[in-house]
């Protein structure tokens, strides 16, 4: 049983110093006392990085009210987004249902033809 | 006969002018095989002050998300009016997006900037991804991208 339990406690502490390392964070001679600030400051890491944010809907606080285990890609696949296109719930309207923007840039006032592959 | 040919000086004087304004331009945009859900994709440019001078295209239809589309949503204040009509389908890793539009000839060695921001969900954001002067001589030429998109190319 002891032995067991040394397996155990062994295992932890080898595990948590690898994961100290695959986040980049230099290990502390005491990695117990660090548990909880090492969890924060990764999650800080993975967010917050230098070259932007991550879209994340897992429970997050970077999505709002899409929260919880909607999936963008579920709800929108790619070949069938007909839903997601309907113009609703502040959604920009789809090309072909409206005349593209007045910005200039399109000159003849017809929207893109668009093909996907 | 003299008629005739006064008229047709006339017509063409008067057509040509106007298709010098316009040309048809393909851009097509190839992502790479991140191993992830579908990208979105927020196309526009930018003048030669490096002012937001309109959307040419929104891939991805669901609003709540441009806001990942972190420079798109800068520039316009997530206005989703700039892309009443130019929006379509988010586009799936490994696959290409090919878009034909009539685009103004003064955008074309005139200092305006083609930029796209990528967004994928549960995936680092993208801004800038694509930024690409437009000019005659780009014209054809592959840029490469940086995370999602694994070139971006403009031909006439």
């Amino acid at each position: 049983m002891k032995t067991a339990l040394a397996l155990v406690l062994a295992g932890g502490v080898l595990g948590f110093a690898a994961d100290a390392q695959a986040g980049t964070i230099p290990a502390t001679p005491h990695p117990q006392k660090a548990e909880g600030p090492i969890s924060g400051t990764l999650a800080a890491v993975l967010i917050d990085g230098d070259d932007g944010w991550v879209w994340s809907n897992g429970g997050g606080s970077d999505s709002g009210d899409d929260n919880g285990d909607h999936s963008e890609g579920e709800d929108c696949p790619v070949e069938t987004d007909d839903d997601c296109l309907d113009g609703t719930m502040g959604n920009a309207a789809p090309a072909g249902s409206v005349a593209p923007p007045r910005n200039g840039l399109f000159t003849n006032g017809t929207a893109p033809q668009v093909r996907s592959n | 006969m003299k008629p005739l040919l006064v008229a047709l000086a006339l017509t063409t004087a008067l057509v040509a002018p106007g298709l010098a304004m316009a040309r048809p331009v393909t851009l097509t945009t190839t992502l790479s095989s991140y191993g992830g859900p579908g990208a979105y994709l927020a196309i526009y440019v930018t003048d030669p002050s490096g002012d937001y001078a309109g959307s040419l295209w929104m891939a991805g239809g669901r609003s709540k998300y441009y806001r990942h589309l972190s420079d798109w949503s800068r520039f316009t204040g997530g206005d989703v009016a700039q892309v009443d009509g130019i929006t379509g389908a988010s586009v799936g890793a490994g696959r290409s997006l090919e878009l034909t539009m009539d685009l103004a000839d003064a955008l074309f060695d005139a200092g305006y900037t083609l930029h796209i921001d990528a967004a994928v969900e549960d995936m680092r954001d993208s801004p800038n991804e694509i930024a690409v002067p437009l000019t005659t001589t780009g014209a054809g030429t592959p840029v490469p991208g940086r995370r999602y998109i694994a070139d971006f190319t403009y031909a006439f």
